[in-house]
């Protein structure tokens, strides 16, 4: 394995993170079939407390950053309500505030908030109205005429957007699918998550290799015929690959872990992995290192090793580093596709490492170079 | 318990023409990006504008 660089990157967790995650509401007004989320059919709303605890600390983080992200992530963010959602925006200063939406409550009043509060959204939807067909509502009613409707409303008021779509069975010829449709949707920029058998989604996530190779090669080629969209996954690939081919593939990605704190709802704070939030286990406890009403949240952050399964992760990033030629790309499998696929943390590749991180690289080089 | 991941060639495969024009062809495209204003992207920037979530794919400053 001569090729296999001794990366220094993604060493131990980093002091201050980038952004933070926080859950206005466990409620989510749909009920798709892949969803990891537990507590999605009850409105656990965020206290205002607890939005104020948070900004604490995450007001001195952005003063010394250069930026600073909260993400409002649900549930459903919108589902809270504009009058919730300005009272736990309040407290946040020098931030940039970012909101990932279905779009089914998004109308003219919704687009007006956005702009106002200066809001980048995000879009789920995964492609025309039979691959989104698994985002349903409540009674298994098709959520797509409602996304449509708050899509036309964002355009509509010249809200940019980007999209994420998941992708739950890749081909090369849902690649061809799916990329007019997002071009045509008015995204400016397209994320593709393969989906993940985590959470509460137990549905198997291994694919033939040659579909999900294909799958990227074709996105690769439909991208570079028409570029009109920042195609996340694929030129994250080509970036990689135009360092690795000047011999700095050791810069590209950061020099320690993010702990990219989520904050339930009630305070609970998970680091690292979004994913486990709401979840535990015998093993492991409830994932939690702590709860911003008891203690800051930057001494939550600082303590992030003192947590079982954050020391047992960190363990199995560096396993990753020793032993995977991808992992100046990758970083390490993430927190949550260990736990849900394995059932600890200091294994190595997993499902959604061989989907999203291996054979994008591949497919995207298969385009470029066939084999 | 680490075990070999499949495929540690990625520095042999990066080497090949096709890799190099590709590559090429995305640089002009982020170039084309940045002098373009008008356009529906305005140059390479962070993926964080769009996508805070992505983990640790990042193209920001490495700290």
């Amino acid at each position: 394995m001569a090729s296999v660089h001794r990366f220094t990157g993604m060493r131990g967790i980093a002091p201050v993170p980038s952004y933070v995650i926080l859950q206005p509401t466990t409620l989510c007004n749909l009920d798709c079939a892949y969803c990891y989320l537990p507590w999605r059919k009850d409105d656990r709303r965020m206290a205002p407390a607890v939005a104020e605890a948070v900004a604490q600390t995450v007001n001195r983080w952005a003063a010394e950053a250069g930026r600073f992200s909260v993400v409002w992530h649900g549930g459903e963010p919108t589902a809270t309500g504009r009058e919730r959602l300005v009272q736990l925006m309040a407290p946040f200063q020098g931030v940039e505030h970012h909101l990932q939406t279905n779009a089914t409550l998004v109308d003219d009043a919704w687009c007006d908030f956005f702009q106002a509060y200066d809001i980048h959204i995000g879009l789920s939807v995964d492609g025309p109205r039979h691959l989104t067909a698994q985002r349903v509502d409540r009674a298994g009613r098709e959520a797509y005429q409602q996304i449509m409707r708050g899509t036309d409303a964002l355009r509509r008021h010249g809200v940019p957007f980007a999209a994420l779509c998941v992708v739950s069975d890749p081909s090369p010829a849902l690649a061809r699918e799916l990329y007019p449709f997002f071009r045509e949707l008015g995204c400016y920029a397209l994320g593709i998550n393969i989906e993940e058998r985590e959470g509460v989604n137990t549905r198997s996530n291994a694919h033939a290799e040659d579909d999900v190779r294909g799958f990227w090669a074709e996105l690769t080629a439909a991208w570079l015929a028409d570029p009109a969209i920042e195609l996340r996954d694929v030129e994250f690939a080509i970036r990689y690959a135009g360092a690795l081919r000047r011999d700095e593939a050791d810069t590209v990605l950061p020099r320690q872990v993010d702990p990219i704190p989520t904050i339930a709802y009630d305070g609970a704070v998970v680091l690292v992995s979004p994913e486990l939030a709401g979840f535990s286990s015998p093993q492991y406890g409830d994932f939690s290192s702590g709860n911003v009403t008891s203690t800051p949240l930057s001494q939550i952050v600082a303590q992030a090793t003192e947590s079982r399964w954050v020391s047992e992760y960190l363990r199995g990033v560096e396993a990753c580093r020793d032993s995977c030629g991808y992992f100046g790309f990758c970083g390490g499998g993430h927190a949550a596709n260990r736990y849900f696929e394995h059932g600890r943390f200091d294994t190595t590749v997993t499902e959604h490492c061989r989907n999203s991180k291996i054979r994008l690289m591949e497919g995207v080089l298969d385009h470029a170079a066939p084999h | 318990m680490p075990h070999p991941t499949e495929a540690p060639d990625l520095a042999d495969r990066v080497r090949a023409d096709g890799v190099s024009a590709l590559v090429e062809a995305a640089e002009e495209i982020w170039t084309g990006r940045r002098n373009n204003p008008d356009a529906p992207v305005a140059g390479p920037r962070p993926f964080e504008d769009a996508f805070p979530t992505f983990y640790q794919f990042s193209n920001s400053p490495q700290r």
